[in-house]
């Protein structure tokens, strides 16, 4: 046996191929009973049984359109529920990177458990530094100090109370400066879309 | 999820620690094994790497990587999915600094490998991922999606990974509500989908070693996909790990022998720690 190893990372028997089986797709091949070979197929294929598939209810995100409904509590685990605004790094470790905002309570912190995960600053608590939420009634934000250790600034101002935000508010999250953007707001909102120019 | 971090808790107490002699220099080198085939499948969705398998130097010096990705069907192209994510981590890994925090890396890597499918499959498309760095006989791994990783060691078969299935979500809301009735989840006919996958929009969790698990002589590793992991059951693998050249053949002879009609693409690898 002479094991080889091809430039994708495969190892294969020399004395037995002459290139990597693997990534001419010529390994060996077993016929299982049942075999796709001349299965009619759809113009939108149905999944193979046993495929690894996506659960039934994903749906992309930018494809929900339709939401503002009552969203499944599975799907809510997933978060795919509507962004509502975002959080822009514009000064520090993070710079240049955005957070999306959900349409509920949001919790922010450094590790990826977090709804709003800044991974890159040392100085963010690991978890729950934050809580920004979406409050869906008013089409409201609010900046709410959580579990940081560090003093959370708006505005160059410190935050120990739950504050309104508003739009282009500098939140300071540790050595992380961020610029609060709504997207739901007096124009904008999931349940009753553009509002009307009057 | 509080659940995984317990159960990864327990796996560690219950799997035998490794003697002080792994620690010696130079040891253990490694015998790599791997296999893949289509099943009766009409494409070949799975991907796999090694990095720096066969050169002595190199992964001495830098670490091995390996890394299974089973891209998913039913969706938009699978195969593109699971090359994307392999070529992402082919980089992530030639670009890892040893000197750091690896486990902290190899998570980050996890993110950007989803990111970069996401970007191609705009979240209607993705991968499973198991991958594992050697560094220093220590073991850092992650998974996401329903692939499977165990270590044999001593008699033993540890499962390594959790899968992220709603199968496993459904084990959590039964313990969480007082009972446990495996086959009620099992049952659920959407217990096979996927609820975290690499290209996913809001990816969330990924399954990984916080701290690395040494390693020592007699260890094997088996990364594989769900068409080898839920096809040949453990104790059918435990059998087959018996150290001997040839474990991935006996595998993938073990798969023809279950013959199954709709066998799904099968990929293993196998890490033999000497």
């Amino acid at each position: 046996m002479a094991i080889q190893e091809c430039a994708n990372g495969h190892l294969y028997d020399t004395d037995q191929h002459a290139s990597c089986p693997y990534c001419q797709g010529n390994a060996t091949r077993i016929n299982f009973e049942g075999s796709s070979v001349g299965r009619t197929v759809g113009i939108a294929p149905e999944a193979e049984v046993g495929a690894t598939m996506a659960p039934v209810g994903y749906t992309r995100q930018q494809d929900r359109s339709d939401t503002g409904k009552t969203v499944g509590a599975f799907q809510k685990k997933l978060s795919f529920e509507p962004v509502v605004g975002w959080l822009v790094c514009f000064d520090g470790p993070e710079k240049g990177k955005d957070y999306r905002i959900y349409g509920r309570n949001n919790t922010v912190g450094r590790s990826e458990k977090m709804d709003i995960c800044i991974k890159g600053d040392p100085t963010i608590s690991r978890e729950n530094h934050a809580r920004l939420a979406y409050d869906e009634k008013h089409n409201a934000f609010h900046l709410i100090p959580a579990e940081s250790t560090n003093t959370i600034y708006l505005n160059e101002e410190p935050v120990y109370v739950p504050t309104k935000l508003n739009e282009y508010d500098v939140i300071e999250f540790g050595d992380c400066k961020l610029v609060f953007v709504p997207f739901c707001n007096e124009r904008f909102t999931w349940q009753t879309g553009f509002k009307q120019e009057q | 999820m509080a659940w995984f971090k317990r159960k990864a808790k327990r796996n560690e107490e219950v799997i035998p620690e490794a003697s002080a002699n792994a620690e010696q220099p130079g040891r253990p080198a490694y015998r790599l094994e791997n296999i893949q085939g289509v099943g009766a499948r009409a494409r070949q969705e799975d991907s796999f790497t090694f990095m720096n398998a066969l050169d002595e130097q190199l992964y001495r010096d830098h670490g091995m990587m390996f890394a299974v990705c089973d891209g998913m069907g039913g969706m938009k192209d699978g195969k593109v999915a699971s090359e994307t994510a392999i070529n992402s981590f082919r980089r992530s890994f030639e670009a890892l600094d040893t000197d750091a925090d690896i486990a902290g890396q190899l998570r980050d890597s996890v993110f950007a490998a989803s990111a970069e499918i996401e970007d191609i499959l705009e979240g209607d498309g993705g991968s499973t991922v198991v991958i594992g760095v050697v560094f220093r006989e220590q073991l850092y791994y992650a998974s996401v999606g329903d692939s499977y990783f165990y270590l044999k060691r001593g008699g033993g078969l540890y499962r390594l990974n959790a899968e992220h299935n709603v199968c496993h979500l459904r084990y959590l809301e039964n313990i969480r509500d007082g009972g446990f009735d495996i086959q009620e989840c099992r049952n659920d006919p959407e217990a096979a989908a996927l609820t975290q996958f690499l290209g996913m929009t809001g990816l969330s969790q990924v399954d990984r070693s916080v701290r690395p698990l040494r390693l020592q002589p007699g260890d094997l590793l088996l990364a594989c996909s769900d068409g080898v992991g839920g096809v040949v059951d453990e104790r059918e693998l435990l059998e087959i790990l018996d150290g001997s050249e040839g474990m991935c053949r006996r595998i993938e002879q073990r798969i023809a022998e279950h013959a199954r009609p709709n066998q799904d693409n099968y990929t293993a690898l196998i890490i033999q720690c000497l």
